[in-house]
Formats: structure tokens, C-alpha cells, sequence
């Protein structure tokens, strides 16, 4: 296309003719972009590197074939360090897990989370590994920060993540979401262990005052194609995840408002709390019987809706992130889905805490379901993992060192607490 | 294509100096003023439901035009208005009456046979562009007839501060004769990431045989829908894999393109090159030229070959795109 002409070109930031050099011909040359200024964002969001990453949604169902895949890049010219952490929306004993690894320069990983990775590519340049879910079914969310050598959380906005949850056969199915960045603002406070987001001590940029996203609403019923047209269904899966994070304090608590706006104008609202993490089907949020939600479109009387999610306060704020099936009316194809990206509004004025400590780990060996027994099927699983037939992740309470295995000591540990309580 | 191995480059970290100077970028997760739905398909093997709301508190009139890049060019154009908060929808190959109690503009079906871009524009109550960033996007393509789906948001660029309302619409960039005060919009991304499996990577949960590949939709941030002039670009691609080892290559888009990474540089994105399951890839354009959207999208592929499952997702980005786009939308609208 023909260009308007325009004049020379001044200021301080580098050129795309810069940026395009340094990326065919590998080389610095960037003193000048350098010079630009690395002014933190004040809103969080899901498309630029940052140092903490959120994902909101870490599905994990052996039974429905279900599994996430996790890549986590690191933009940065130099090795960084990184902990993450699960937390299971259950918030049940022994269902949060942290980890750590070190990524190389410019290193992309990618894991299944319920594999993880026991040895990273680069042998002698990454350290570290990358755990499994704690345990299965895992219904959470996962927050990984970059941190210095020693796993103190440090700024360096270089991180970037991409979630894809997808289902095996028999109804194979993918969807993918990027992580919710925060940028970190260069700022410090006392505790290395809790992250400050927002307020006046913010480490990182504050969480949003509002998400939104405009789903199609339950049961709206979409023609495809032309003759012979598809016919699907729609049905969407929300999951609210709090902004602030605390595993081992019980929870993070918010109590959210949902105000959803139709396409003809009509308003609905509702309060729901959330303690971690709140995943539900969208006409179920305000009633068990989905054909009575005001999210049915048959009750909405349209098939479009605009539903903005507001923290009240005190509280912690929130993130979300959603999924809508396509359902074939008559079930002999399988749904799809897809996930709807959700915009931050504003600013939250009161900080949020992530609190990157874990629950103490459990004080009796073997005690899988955390009832303070072990009983014999508890032990055979004991044994079915330190044989390697079964994942740690089916009862990491057997391994009271830590150290990723079942060993010999440990299930004599368990035995004992069978034999003797907890 | 021209390979260069990779040792520790600068030049990433300018890169994230500048995603911190972020204040202009585009956006796909907050209202703006221009939207760009980088891959809208409605041509019998796929259809595109499309999403368009207003953010705002207030009324706002929006002009489209669908740019058919499969075709080489044709666009077709409509306008409609949305009422404070008001999300719309429609199926790109059937539109969108206007009997409706919703609205009561149409919203005509696509050009058949389309494989392209839909491109949305606020506009004033005369119809002359405005900068109020009311507008938020999504589109999902469904493919037929199995149905299966993936969906993106669409990338938005905002308002940038004074708006002439004339028919130019100068994105990013610094003042010239065509643009006398300036970017009326926020640039374009300088950089985009993809993190995605490589080509012929296997799928685990599949089993033996099989595969994921990626494809990109590119849609140049330039477009003359008055005149009907495609942009044509060169993307330069820089490929990491997981040993930190780095691969360049480009490709050449004129109007609108949705490549296979396997189709692209010889090769270089496929498993058996790059020597890992997945990578990150850099795009940007080549020197002096404008920017682009992007979305990704990858796909599962059953071990006798056909797509089984596909899941889009809104790269990353960083960096604003020093030279001026123009979206140059044609006389007459209002």
C-alpha cells in the first residue's frame, strides 16, 4: 500500500530497525534501547513479560484424561531462577506443592503438570525440577516468581507463560489461556516470603479492581456454516482465582459481585465468596438448577452476555479466567472448548499478599486422606509408589524427607503410625 | 533462510527494558479503540463466531470491514452501534439481522468463501474515527464440521490522545505530513512471543504417532480498505529451543497470511532441527516496515495425520513499532 510520507523521526526510544538487526543478526547493539526506561506497569496483564505469573486454572483429572501442559519462558539474556507453587482449590492436607529450577538465557520449558520435569534439558546449566500436581484430581492454581540464586523473590520481568488444559480420548479437546503477569516494581518489603502486590509497599504491580469478560451465555444455540449447517450449545466453566494467596493460612478470601449485562440491557447481579479458587459453571453460580440461572440464555432472552467481577473489600481481588464449550445439541460429537481471555480494570487500592509458604508438612507419615489414621490401603499405596508403580502424587504424605521418593525408612515410618496413631 | 546459532544475546533484555515502558502497547485485555481480528474464516471448511462489546457507560457506533486475504484482497464493510455495556455477537457467514430487539443495525454475512481479517473501528455519531477505547473483541473459529474450536481476543489498539476524525487513521509513529499531531492510535507490538511446541513434536497424551504443529494468522497493522491496497510485510523469525540455541528465518505477507511454522524457513521450526518438544519464537517486522497482529494457534494432530483438536492463544508481546501504520478507511462511510 501506498504510505502517507512523514517526517524524521526524534526521541529516545530505539527503532524497529534496531530491534529488527539485533534479532537477525544476534547481537547486542542495543546500548540505545538500554536508555529507554523500564517504568513499571501499574496494571497486571497476560500479554508482556513479568516477574510473578498466575495461572489461574491447573486442571489435572486422570479419570476424565484431562492434564495441563505448562510452558514457562524466561525472555531474559541471563539464567533465572524461578519457585512456583500449587495450590489446590480443596485446600485439603498435602495439596499445595512448591518447587524450584533455574532456566537458562532465553530458555522455554514446558511441562505436563502432572508429570513435571525430573531433569531439565541442559544438564549442568539448569538446576532444579519441576514437581507434579500434589495430588489427582487437581483442581488449582499455579504461581511461579522469579527469584535470586537463594529463592528470594527478585525483580525481573522477564517471565511468560502460556496454559493449555486438554482432554485425551475419548473426547480429545485443547484449550489454551497466558498467564496473568505482574511486573515487579523494584521495590522490596521485609517479608522474602509474601509477595506484595499493590498498595503502598507493592513489589509488584497491583491486582485488578474488576475483571470482565463477555461470554456467550449457557444453552445459546449457534447456527454454523451453511446448508448443512452445525448446530452447537454453549456452556461455559469460570474459574475465580484470588489474587491474594495463602495455603497456609487457610486461604485467601474474597467475596466477589457478579454484574452481568445482556445484550438487551438487562442487569443481573449476585455476591459469591471465594476462598482460592471458585471454578463453576456459569449457570450454576446462582443456582443448582442451571435452567434457572439468570446465565441461561433462554432466561436472559439472549445469547450474549457481559459479566464484570468486582472484590469486595476488605478481601483479596481477583483473577479469572473461563472456558466455553461448543456442544452439539444432540451429543454425537464431542464439545470443544475455549478460553475466553478476561480484561483487568483498574487499580486495586488495597496490596495483596501471596504468601509463598506451604502447610507444614504432615506430622504422620502414610496419612494420605489427612484423617489422622493410616490405614492398609494407604499402605499399599505407600508401597505401589516407592515401587514406582504409582506417582508421588497419589500420596505425597510418604514422603516425609521431601526428597521426591518413597524409601524404606519412610514406609516403616507409616507402618509404625498404622500400628501405633498418628 | 539463514541459520544462526545462538549464545547470549543483549539484545532480550532491551527487549523486556522496553516491555517496561508498556504504556503504549497494544492490548487484547482492555478497551481500545481499534480492533483487529487477526483470523476470521467463513469458507465452508470453518465459521467464526464474533464477539464485539462496549465497555463503556455510553453509546458507541463502530464501522467493520471484513479484509479477505485468501482472495488477495476484497473487503467488505457495515457499521453498527452498541448501547452502553452491550455485547453483540454473530456468525461470520450468516451476519446479522437487524429485526432483532439487540440492535437494529445488520450485520451482513461475510464475503464467501473468506479467509481473513475482521477489522473494527469506534467511530463518533457522525461516523468520523474517535479514540474513546470502548471496544473489546473475541472470535472463535469452529471448524466444520466436527466443531471443533479456537478462540482469541482481538487485538485491540487504543487511543493515543488528539484524533483528527479524518479517514487516515495514524497508528503510532511520530508526526509527518499525513499525521500532523501525532499517533492517534497506540503502535504496534515492535516484538511478539509464541511459546509453542515444535513442529512434528509428539503429543503424549495422544500416544504413538501422534503430533502438534503451530500455525500464525498475520494481519499487517497497515491496511488501505479506501483504495483496497494490501500491505505487504517481512516477518523476521527467531527461533529458540530449549538448549538455548537460536534459529532465524522470514517470510514474506502481503495482505493477510495464516502460515504453518512448517511451511516456513526450510524447516526450521520442525522437532527433527531444533532438537526439542518446544520453543519459543520472536517475530518482528523487518527494518523501516510497519506491525503486525498476531494470534497462534496449535493443533493436535491423530498419528494418520488430520487435525483432531486446536486451541488459539494471544501471544506475548513487547515494544512499540516505530514506524507508522496507516488504516485508511474509505470516504463516504457515514
Amino acid at each position: 500500500m501506498t504510505r502517507p510520507s512523514r517526517s524524521a523521526r526524534t526521541g529516545p526510544r530505539p527503532t524497529a530497525a534496531a530491534l529488527t538487526y539485533a534479532l537477525r543478526r544476534g547481537v547486542a547493539g542495543c546500548v540505545v534501547l538500554l536508555l529507554c526506561s523500564a517504568a513499571a506497569r501499574a496494571t497486571p496483564s497476560s500479554e508482556a513479560p513479568a516477574s510473578l505469573l498466575v495461572f489461574p486454572l491447573i486442571s489435572v483429572d486422570a479419570t476424565a484424561n484431562v492434564d495441563t501442559v505448562v510452558q514457562l519462558s524466561n525472555l531474559g539474556d541471563d539464567p533465572q531462577p524461578v519457585r512456583c507453587v500449587y495450590v489446590d482449590g480443596s485446600l485439603a492436607p498435602n495439596s499445595s506443592a512448591a518447587f524450584q529450577f533455574t532456566l537458562t538465557a532465553a530458555q522455554p520449558l514446558q511441562w505436563r503438570a502432572s508429570q513435571g520435569l525430573a531433569a531439565l534439558p541442559i544438564a549442568g546449566m539448569n538446576s532444579g525440577a519441576v514437581a507434579t500436581v500434589p495430588v489427582v484430581p487437581f483442581s488449582g492454581t499455579l504461581r511461579c516468581v522469579a527469584t535470586t540464586a537463594d529463592g528470594t523473590p527478585a525483580p525481573s520481568d522477564a517471565l511468560i507463560g502460556v496454559a493449555t488444559i486438554e482432554s485425551g480420548s475419548p473426547a480429545i479437546d485443547s484449550a489454551s489461556y497466558a498467564a496473568v503477569g505482574f511486573a515487579a516494581t523494584g521495590s522490596s518489603a521485609d517479608a522474602p516470603e509474601v509477595l506484595v502486590l499493590g498498595g503502598a509497599q507493592a513489589e509488584y504491580a497491583a491486582c485488578p479492581a474488576e475483571v470482565a469478560l463477555q461470554p456467550l451465555l449457557d444453552g445459546a444455540l449457534i447456527e454454523l456454516g451453511t446448508a448443512p449447517g452445525v448446530q452447537r450449545e454453549t456452556a461455559t466453566t469460570l474459574a475465580i482465582a484470588t489474587c491474594s494467596s495463602a495455603p497456609s493460612g487457610g486461604g485467601a478470601q474474597a467475596t466477589v459481585t457478579l454484574l452481568l449485562t445482556t445484550e438487551l440491557g438487562q442487569e443481573f447481579s449476585l455476591a459469591r465468596g471465594v476462598r482460592e479458587l471458585l471454578v463453576s459453571d456459569l449457570s450454576r453460580l446462582d443456582t443448582n438448577v442451571p435452567r434457572q440461572s439468570i446465565f441461561n440464555s433462554a432466561n436472559a432472552g439472549a445469547p450474549n452476555g457481559s459479566l464484570r467481577i468486582t472484590a469486595n473489600s476488605p478481601g483479596s481481588a481477583v483473577l479469572a479466567v473461563a472456558l466455553t464449550a461448543y456442544v452439539d445439541p444432540a451429543h454425537t460429537a464431542t464439545a470443544h472448548r475455549v478460553a475466553l481471555q478476561t480484561q483487568m480494570n483498574g487499580d486495586r487500592d488495597l496490596p495483596d499478599l501471596v504468601d509463598l509458604g506451604l502447610p507444614a508438612p504432615p506430622s504422620c507419615p502414610g496419612d494420605c486422606n489427612g484423617d489422622s489414621e493410616v490405614a492398609i490401603n494407604e499402605l499399599i499405596v505407600g508401597v505401589n509408589i516407592a515401587l514406582g508403580t504409582s506417582p508421588l502424587s497419589t500420596c505425597p504424605a510418604f514422603d516425609s524427607s521431601g526428597d521426591g521418593s518413597v524409601t524404606i525408612n519412610e514406609l516403616i515410618a507409616a507402618v509404625n503410625a498404622a500400628l501405633t496413631g498418628c | 533462510m539463514r541459520r544462526v546459532s545462538f549464545t547470549a544475546l543483549p539484545v532480550l533484555a532491551c527487549l523486556l527494558q522496553l516491555a517496561g515502558a508498556a504504556a503504549a502497547q497494544s492490548t487484547s485485555e482492555r478497551g481500545a479503540s481499534i480492533l483487529i481480528f487477526p483470523k476470521v474464516i467463513a469458507d465452508g471448511s470453518a465459521d467464526t463466531v464474533l464477539q464485539l462489546t462496549n465497555v463503556f457507560g455510553s453509546r458507541v457506533s463502530v464501522f467493520c470491514s471484513y479484509v479477505d486475504g485468501g482472495a488477495g484482497w476484497a473487503n467488505a464493510s457495515f457499521s453498527l452501534t452498541l448501547e452502553p455495556q452491550q455485547p453483540l455477537s454473530w456468525v461470520a457467514s450468516h451476519g446479522r439481522d437487524a429485526s432483532s430487539e439487540a440492535t437494529r443495525d445488520a450485520v451482513p454475512a461475510a464475503p464467501a468463501g473468506l479467509r481473513g481479517e475482521l477489522l473494527c473501528v469506534e467511530v463518533d455519531i457522525g461516523g468520523a474515527p474517535s479514540g474513546d477505547d470502548r471496544l473489546v473483541g473475541h472470535a472463535t473459529v469452529v471448524t466444520l464440521p466436527d466443531g471443533d474450536v479456537a478462540g482469541y481476543a482481538a487485538v485491540g489498539l487504543r487511543g493515543a490522545g488528539f484524533n483528527d476524525g479524518d479517514e487516515v487513521l495514524c497508528i503510532g509513529g511520530e508526526r509527518s505530513d499525513s499525521c500532523f499531531t501525532g499517533a492517534e492510535y497506540d503502535a504496534c507490538p515492535a516484538l511478539w512471543f509464541v511459546s509453542h511446541p515444535t513442529d512434528g513434536a509428539p503429543d503424549a497424551q495422544l500416544g504413538d504417532g501422534a503430533t502438534l504443529a503451530t500455525r500464525l494468522a498475520i494481519a499487517p497493522c497497515s491496511q488501505n480498505v479506501r483504495d483496497a491496497q494490501p500491505a505487504a510485510l517481512r516477518i523476521v523469525f527467531s527461533v529458540t529451543n530449549a538448549f538455548e540455541q537460536r534459529f532465524t528465518t522470514s517470510a514474506d505477507v502481503t495482505c493477510w497470511a495464516d502460515l504453518g511454522l512448517a511451511d516456513v524457513g526450510d524447516g526450521a521450526f520442525t522437532q527433527n532441527v531444533l532438537g526439542s518438544d518446544y520453543a519459543t519464537t520472536t517475530l518482528g517486522s523487518d527494518t523501516d516496515q510497519g506491525g503486525f497482529a498476531l494470534v497462534a494457534e496449535v493443533e493436535r494432530h491423530a498419528a494418520a495425520g488430520p487435525v483432531v483438536s486446536r486451541a488459539a492463544v494471544n501471544p506475548h508481546h513487547a515494544g512499540v513499532n516505530q514506524t507508522s501504520d496507516f488504516i485508511i478507511l474509505p470516504m463516504g462511510r457515514r
